[in-house]
C-alpha cells in the first residue's frame, strides 16, 4: 500500500498537469473543462479495444488504496471516470488484467485533457490522454469475505430436503384413501 | 375470506407461498452455471444456500398440505401476491449478503427489493469487483420480478386460484381466454425480445466497442434483464456511461420502450391490429412523452448543459425513456444529475412520477389511469358547460370502445391521489432527515414509482429507516397498493376476529 503511495506520489511530482481527484471533477466540472488534468487510479471491468483508440474506466475510490480483496472492508461505493486513449498508448500485457472480482487492476496515472458533456463526443464526460503510466500491475487479491464453509454443505442439504418433502407430498396426494 | 381467516385460508396461502418460493430460489440455478463457469465457488456455494431455502420452504409447504382444498378466492391471490414480494426479496438477499458487498442484512435486503421490484436503486459497495455471479443474480431479480414472480410459479405449476393470483400481481389483461396460455405468450414475446436484444447487445460489444466476447455476453445479459424488465441496474458502477456507443443506447432504449409496453400492446402489434393511436393509454404516453422530452429538451438547454443539439438531443431523450418506462439507467453521474435544475429537473420527475403502461412492469400511476383522470375531467367540465339535459356519452377507446361509468372514474382518480401521497409521504421523510426538497421528492417519485435513478440520496450511509421507507415505496408501489391493502386487512381481521 506504502509502496502504491509512493509511486503516486514520485510520479504525480515529475508531471506538470494539476492532480485531482475524480470527486472533484464531478463536483465542479465546468472549471476542469478543457484542461490538462492527472489522475491516478485503477483500470476496473474492460479494455475496449478497436484498431485506433482504446475506453478504460479509472476509478480513484478508496479501493485503489485498501482492495475488498485483501482488506474485507468496505469504504462506499466506487468513483471513477472513462478515459480515451490512443491505440499506441495501450500496454496490456505489461498492466494485466482490469481490476474485477480477486483481480486488483493495474493503477495508472493518467494525464489528459478533461472533456465534460463534449458536444464534439455526443455529450460524454472523459479524459483524453496524452499519456498513460503503469505505477503498478495488476494482481489477484483474495475475495475478502470471511471464509466460511457451512453455506455449501447447508444449502445441499436443504435442497435435498426440500426434493424429499416435495415427493412426500406427491406421494401423499397420489396414494388411496381408505 | 375475508371475515376472520380460518385455518383454510392459512392453508391456501402456505400453499401457494410455497410454490412461489421455490420456483424463486430455483431461479438462482440460473447464476449458479456462471458461478461455477467462472470458477466462484464461494458464491457457488452461497446461491446452493439459497437455493436450499426456497426449495426446502417450497417443499414443506407441500408435504403436508391437506389433500382437500377449498376454492381459492381473489383476497387469497391479492395475500400471497403481497407476502411473495416481502419473502421472495428476503431469500433473494441471501447470496448478497454472503458476498460481503453490503454492510449488513438490510442493505442487502434494500437491493433485493429493489431488484425484485425493478426499481433499480442500490446500496451496494464496490459493484466493480463483485463476483459474475453475483452480479448475474442481481440481474436475474430484475428478470423475475419483471415477469411476475407468481407468472413464473403458474408457468411450471398449476395452481387452482391461477387466475387470482395472476390478476393479483397487477396484470389487469387477459390477452388468451385462460391464464395458462397468456403466461405462455408473455415468455414467448420475452424470449424472442431476450435472443434479439442480448444478439444486438453482444455484437455492438465484440464489434462497436471492443469488448472480448465473453465479457460482451455478459454485459448484454446484464443490460437486457435491466433494461426490458425496466429495472435499472447495471454491472457497472457508472451504469450506461460505461458503454460509449451510440448503437448500444439505441438497443436499450428499444427495449426499455418494450418492457413500458403492456403485453396486450405486444399482442396487437404482434397480431398487426389496427387502430392502435385510437386507444386512450398509446395517445396518453406519446403526449406525456413528448411534454416530458420538452420539457426536459428545454431545460438542459437553458442551463446550458450541452450546447450542440446531438449530445442535447441524445441525452435528454435517454434520460426521458429511462425515467418514463421505470428503468432507471443514466449515462450521466448522480452529481451531474442534480444538476439538472428547473424545467430538466421537473421533465425528469414528471416523467417518473407518471410511468408507463398498465399490465407492464413499469411503475408509477400509469399511462391508462392519468388518460382516464384526464378524460373524465373534461366530461365533468364539459357536462357543467353543456344544458342540464344533455347526454354526454361518457367512453374511450381501448381495444375498441370501453364504457367510463363514474365508479371507474372515482377508482383511477383514487390510486393517482394515493401515488401522488405515497410520493409526498416518502419525501417528507427524507426532508426530516435534512434531504433537501427537491432532493427528498426526486429520490421518493424514484423509489415509489420503481424507476431508479438517484441524485445521490440513496448510498450505504443513508438512514436506516429512510432505507426502510423506500423498502415500503417500493414494495406498495410495485403492488398498486390493492394487495398491499389486502394484506394489511387479513391481519387486522385475523387479529381482530373480524
Amino acid at each position: 500500500m506504502k509502496r502504491l503511495s509512493l509511486l503516486g506520489i514520485v510520479w504525480l511530482a515529475t508531471t506538470a498537469a494539476t492532480p485531482v481527484s475524480v470527486a472533484e471533477l464531478d463536483s465542479d466540472p465546468f472549471s476542469f473543462d478543457g484542461t490538462e488534468v492527472t489522475i491516478v487510479g485503477e483500470i476496473v471491468g474492460d479494455y475496449a479495444s478497436t484498431s485506433d483508440r482504446v475506453w478504460i474506466q479509472v476509478n480513484d475510490d478508496a479501493y485503489v488504496e485498501t482492495p475488498f480483496g485483501d482488506a474485507g472492508e468496505l469504504l462506499g461505493t466506487n468513483s471513477g471516470i472513462g478515459v480515451r486513449l490512443a491505440a499506441s498508448m495501450f500496454e496490456p500485457e505489461a498492466w494485466g488484467q482490469p481490476g474485477g472480482y480477486r483481480i486488483r487492476g493495474p493503477i495508472v496515472a493518467v494525464t489528459g485533457e478533461f472533456r465534460h458533456n463534449s458536444d464534439t463526443d455526443s455529450g460524454e464526460t472523459f479524459i483524453e490522454a496524452r499519456v498513460v503510466e503503469l505505477v503498478e500491475a495488476s494482481r489477484p487479491v483474495g475475495d475478502g469475505r470471511t471464509p466460511r464453509s457451512w453455506p455449501g454443505p447447508v444449502g445441499a442439504a436443504l435442497l435435498i430436503l426440500g426434493v424429499g418433502l416435495f415427493a412426500l407430498g406427491r406421494w401423499r396426494r397420489a396414494r388411496p384413501r381408505l | 375470506m375475508l371475515l376472520r381467516p380460518n385455518k383454510h385460508d392459512f392453508q391456501h396461502i402456505v400453499h401457494d407461498l410455497g410454490i412461489v418460493l421455490a420456483v424463486a430460489g430455483g431461479a438462482g440455478l440460473f447464476p449458479l452455471v456462471w458461478a461455477v463457469g467462472y470458477r466462484e465457488w464461494r458464491s457457488a456455494a452461497d446461491l446452493v444456500l439459497m437455493i436450499g431455502v426456497g426449495v426446502a420452504i417450497g417443499g414443506a409447504t407441500q408435504a403436508f398440505r391437506p389433500a382437500t382444498r377449498k376454492r381459492v378466492d381473489w383476497s387469497h391471490g391479492l395475500v400471497v401476491v403481497s407476502l411473495t414480494w416481502l419473502l421472495v426479496p428476503a431469500i433473494g438477499a441471501i447470496p448478497l449478503y454472503l458476498s460481503g458487498h453490503f454492510a449488513g442484512f438490510h442493505d442487502a435486503y434494500f437491493d433485493s427489493m429493489s431488484g425484485v421490484t425493478t426499481t433499480g436503486l442500490s446500496v451496494l459497495q464496490d459493484l466493480d469487483h463483485l463476483p459474475v455471479s453475483i452480479n448475474i443474480w442481481r440481474h436475474t431479480l430484475h428478470f423475475l420480478g419483471g415477469q411476475g414472480i407468481v407468472l413464473a410459479a403458474l408457468t411450471f405449476f398449476a395452481a387452482s386460484g391461477a387466475l387470482s393470483l395472476y390478476q393479483a400481481e397487477g396484470r389487469d389483461e387477459r390477452i388468451f381466454p385462460s391464464v395458462g396460455s397468456t403466461a405462455r405468450f408473455i415468455w414467448l414475446v420475452s424470449l424472442v425480445y431476450l435472443v434479439a436484444g442480448v444478439l444486438a447487445l453482444t455484437l455492438d460489444g465484440i464489434f462497436i466497442q471492443g469488448f472480448e466476447p465473453m465479457r460482451a455476453l455478459f454485459h448484454a445479459l446484464t443490460i437486457f434483464m435491466a433494461a426490458f424488465d425496466t429495472g435499472g441496474f447495471a454491472p457497472m458502477s457508472s451504469s450506461v456511461a460505461y458503454y460509449r456507443s451510440g448503437a448500444f443506447e439505441t438497443v436499450v432504449a428499444v427495449l426499455m420502450i418494450a418492457g413500458a409496453m403492456s403485453f396486450g400492446l405486444h399482442h396487437a402489434i404482434w397480431n398487426r391490429r389496427k387502430g392502435l393511436i385510437e386507444n386512450l393509454e398509446i395517445r396518453t404516453i406519446l403526449g406525456t412523452t413528448v411534454l416530458t422530452l420538452g420539457l426536459t429538451t428545454v431545460g438542459l438547454a437553458a442551463i446550458g448543459a450541452f450546447s450542440g443539439v446531438e449530445a442535447l438531443t441524445r441525452r435528454s431523450l435517454f434520460h426521458v425513456l429511462s425515467a418514463h418506462s421505470g428503468t432507471g439507467f443514466a449515462t450521466v453521474t448522480s452529481a451531474e444529475l442534480n444538476r439538472w435544475s428547473g424545467l430538466a429537473y421537473a421533465g425528469i420527475a414528471l416523467a417518473m412520477a407518471l410511468g408507463g403502461m398498465s399490465s407492464s412492469t413499469a411503475g408509477g400511476v400509469k399511462s391508462l389511469r392519468i388518460g382516464l383522470t384526464l378524460r373524465a375531467m373534461y366530461d365533468t367540465v364539459r357536462s357543467a358547460l353543456l344544458p342540464d339535459r344533455s347526454v354526454i356519452p361518457a367512453s374511450y377507446k381501448q381495444y375498441g370502445r370501453q364504457r367510463l361509468d363514474p365508479r371507474l372514474a372515482t377508482s383511477v382518480m383514487s390510486m393517482s391521489l394515493l401515488y401522488v401521497a405515497l410520493y409526498l409521504g416518502g419525501a417528507a421523510v427524507a426532508i426530516a432527515y435534512g434531504y433537501p426538497l427537491e432532493q427528498a421528492l426526486f429520490e421518493s417519485v424514484s423509489a415509489s414509482a420503481n424507476v431508479g435513478l438517484s441524485v445521490g440520496v440513496t448510498s450505504p450511509s443513508m438512514p436506516g429507516l429512510l432505507q426502510t421507507v423506500m423498502i415500503a415505496q417500493m414494495w406498495v408501489g410495485r403492488l398498486e397498493f390493492v394487495a398491499a391493502f389486502a394484506l394489511f386487512g387479513f391481519l387486522v381481521s385475523w387479529v381482530t376476529g373480524k
